[in-house]
């Protein structure tokens, strides 16, 4: 069974990826059959892992003996009111602690991770270097992390006036710099993916190469 | 609508031109490789050379945060990461922070044979599945492991699985290794395995995420590297794959790119001179 | 009265889980031995072993909204719709049934086999399908805004222009395109972004604690 299963199914993957790539050129209904594939596959497959989930993560804690995994099992289930037209605020006590501990537990480590490191790190760059190039760049570097903090600071107007729009615009062109590398990079990450499924279509499919 | 003329057509060539165009530049050398030169960055090896100086007996935590729609991009790194693993007496433990993060790990795992290494399931490597929650999960699995994942992927409850017994937490690891295509993802393992147990961490993002993790990077991130750096991982393990393939349709494509936007650019001066003229 | 139960009281909880989260983080050690440390730690870890599975029955939200909004679409008769709403709902279910059956934790295991066919050449292929087809778009937007129109363009151009031709394998071998790329890279875009990180940051510990406060309530969904 496996062998003709795998054929039919890389020509299902295939036909699919086919379809989905015609919309580049125009919209076809082709296309929007292999989209409604794709969204009914994916919610479908999400909700089997939800079931799994809630199975090993909740079902067999409670058979397991830990019985108290039963008060977040009945939360988790009230998140289900947001669809009544009434209760739907019993949904809100589930939702509080889900946003209340990620809160606490993402935004305290920000603290550390993503602002105190990053000033520490900047902080400690060593001005006093061998080769004036090495100076200048550290310079560079410096002077980026400031105008592009500055050019952020909305709430003194004051420093967006006069001569603090020159620091902003500095702050805007290093930006500008970043993007424009971050762009190409993309550039590099969207052709990384299509050879990826041109492979599939390639080797496995049409038996060209590989 | 009045016809373009050719420099109009060069300046601004019509969208079925430019896809048809790219789809032949990128498969020609996936059929017919060109041969052409692909040498190895330094990131790439900064990354092998963590993996490499791991000390016997060390537990690696390799988090496969991508899903299937990034896979076409990671698995040829994710594949050669396993292979490099493998071949050292170190203990893996696989999860996942994405609902479709079983179906990457089976198609990867499958590709790196642990069986060809002698690695047997449960005692060398795991894989615990998704585990819910995010940063929530990665803050369970760092406090408590036995307490955050009652079962593994395939139901065997955590403590009948021999390598995981005697281990409590993220205090354990030598090593993190995350794969995925969310920024959250990725700083998330910062805070809350770097920032609270000062666990060596490794990243490898989508290359167009690179930027955004740049910041942290050597102090947080000890080795950060792109997706697209696939090839030249299977060349250090030794198993080249579908990376490497990728490497000539990588340059001819980015080549022919780079003529376009070069003649593109000059065509547009051209027109702009014609029309000062008129 | 009612205010207190749709409002505060959610409010309060949000507040609650928070600060057992941050006490943890301020007095617990990676090692903890006092008693209190390890009570502390225990709570803080129940919590958040509470939250994950808490948080794991919203993946079902997705099918609760697919079924809404193409039911009605199908009840509707919506013209050039409703026919793809009905395949849509087909393989969803189909997809439920087959996963129910095959995802290994849950113990039925009937379906492993189609189970992890429709996860490699359904989901698996749309899914890769759908997210290389950027590079289309990507391509055509390159060589659009790629263009010597201002100065901030060309400075653009150029930067985007090393950078592609740091990321092609076959000019990799010249070492002035490497160590410029690297050079825009550790000293420019660096830089940038530590600058749009703390700020980034700043602002998420604003908005952290406004939502603890009681002061951002957008998690509530809907108006009372």
């Amino acid at each position: 069974m496996a062998d003709w299963a795998t054929t039919f199914g890389i020509w299902v993957g295939a036909l699919l990826n086919i379809f989905l790539w015609s919309i580049a050129y125009r919209d076809n209904p082709l296309f929007k059959f292999a989209e409604h594939t794709y969204v009914g596959a994916s919610i479908g497959y999400a909700f089997a892992v939800a079931v799994r989930t809630v199975k090993v993560y909740g079902i067999d804690h409670i058979t397991k003996g830990e019985v108290l995994y039963v008060i977040p099992f009945i939360i988790g289930l009230t998140l289900y009111f947001r669809y009544h037209r009434t209760l739907y605020w019993i949904y809100r006590y589930g939702m509080a602690i889900i946003v209340g501990a990620g809160i606490g537990a993402a935004f305290v480590r920000t603290i550390e991770t993503s602002f105190l490191a990053q000033i520490r790190d900047t902080a400690s760059i060593n001005l006093v270097q061998p080769d004036a190039f090495t100076v200048l760049s550290n310079v560079i570097f410096i002077a980026a992390v400031t105008t592009t903090l500055y050019y952020f600071v909305f709430t003194f107007p004051v420093l967006h006036k006069g001569g603090g729009t020159k620091i902003a615009d500095a702050g805007r062109w290093f930006m500008m710099l970043a993007f424009g590398y971050a762009f190409a990079k993309t550039v590099v990450t969207r052709y990384n993916l299509m050879l990826g499924r041109l492979q599939f279509l390639l080797y496995d499919w049409l038996h060209l190469g590989g | 609508m009045a016809k373009k003329s050719l420099i109009e057509w060069i300046e601004s060539p019509p969208r079925e031109v430019l896809y048809t165009l790219l789809l032949i530049i990128l498969s020609i050398p996936l059929i017919k490789p060109l041969g052409l030169p692909i040498p190895v960055s330094a990131r790439t090896i900064e990354f092998h050379h963590y993996i490499e100086t791991l000390p016997d007996g060390a537990y690696v935590m390799v988090s496969l945060g991508y899903g299937v729609s990034s896979q076409p991009a990671f698995e040829p790194f994710v594949v050669a990461t396993f292979h490099d693993l493998f071949k050292r007496n170190v203990k893996v433990v696989v999860e996942t922070t994405g609902s479709d993060g079983p179906i990457v790990y089976k198609s990867a795992i499958a590709k790196a044979n642990p069986d060809s290494y002698g690695k047997k399931y449960g005692e060398d490597y795991v894989f615990l599945g998704y585990v819910p929650g995010g940063e929530t999960a990665m803050k369970a699995l760092a406090e408590d492991i036995h307490a955050a994942v009652p079962a593994d992927y395939y139901g065997t409850p955590i403590e009948q699985i021999p390598m995981l017994k005697n281990i409590h937490g993220a205090t354990d690891f030598t090593l993190v290794i995350c794969f995925t295509s969310a920024g959250d993802t990725a700083v998330g393992w910062i805070r809350q395995w770097v920032t609270s147990y000062n666990v060596p961490y490794l990243s490898c993002v989508l290359t167009m995420m690179m930027p955004t993790i740049e910041p942290y990077y050597p102090v947080q991130v000890k080795a950060l590297v792109g997706a697209d750096r696939g090839g030249e991982m299977e060349f250090l393990v030794g198993h080249p794959g579908p990376g490497l393939k990728k490497a000539d349709s990588f340059s001819l494509s980015h080549m022919v790119l780079m003529a376009i936007i070069i003649v593109a650019n000059i065509a547009y001066f051209s027109l702009k001179a014609q029309k000062k003229e008129v | 009265m009612s205010i207190v139960y749709r409002r505060y009281l959610p409010i309060l909880i949000t507040f609650i889980c928070g600060i057992i989260m941050i006490i943890q983080y301020f007095l617990v050690p990676p090692n903890p031995t006092e008693p209190y440390q390890t009570s502390l730690n225990k709570i803080g870890t129940d919590l958040t072993n509470w939250t994950n599975l808490i948080g794991a029955f919203t993946a079902g939200f997705g099918l609760v909204n697919i079924l809404l909004l193409h039911g009605k679409h199908i009840t509707r008769r919506t013209p050039g719709q409703w026919y793809f709403s009905v395949w849509l709902l087909i393989m969803m279910f189909l997809m439920v049934i087959i996963g129910i059956g095959g995802e290994p934790a849950i113990g039925i295991n009937v379906t492993g086999f189609w189970y992890d066919w429709m996860q490699v050449y359904v989901f698996g292929a749309c899914s890769g399908a759908m997210y290389a087809s950027i590079a289309f778009y990507i391509t055509s937007a390159t060589i659009r805004s790629f263009r010597a129109r201002t100065l901030q363009a060309t400075a653009l151009l150029v930067i985007g222009f090393l950078t592609l031709m740091s990321r092609t394998p076959a000019l990799q071998v010249y070492p002035w395109i490497v160590d410029t790329a690297d050079w825009i890279n550790s000293f420019l875009v660096k830089s940038s972004f530590r600058g749009i990180t703390i700020g980034a940051a700043l602002g998420a510990i604003l908005l952290g604690i406004r939502t603890l406060m009681g002061m951002e309530t957008g998690y509530f969904g809907r108006r009372d």
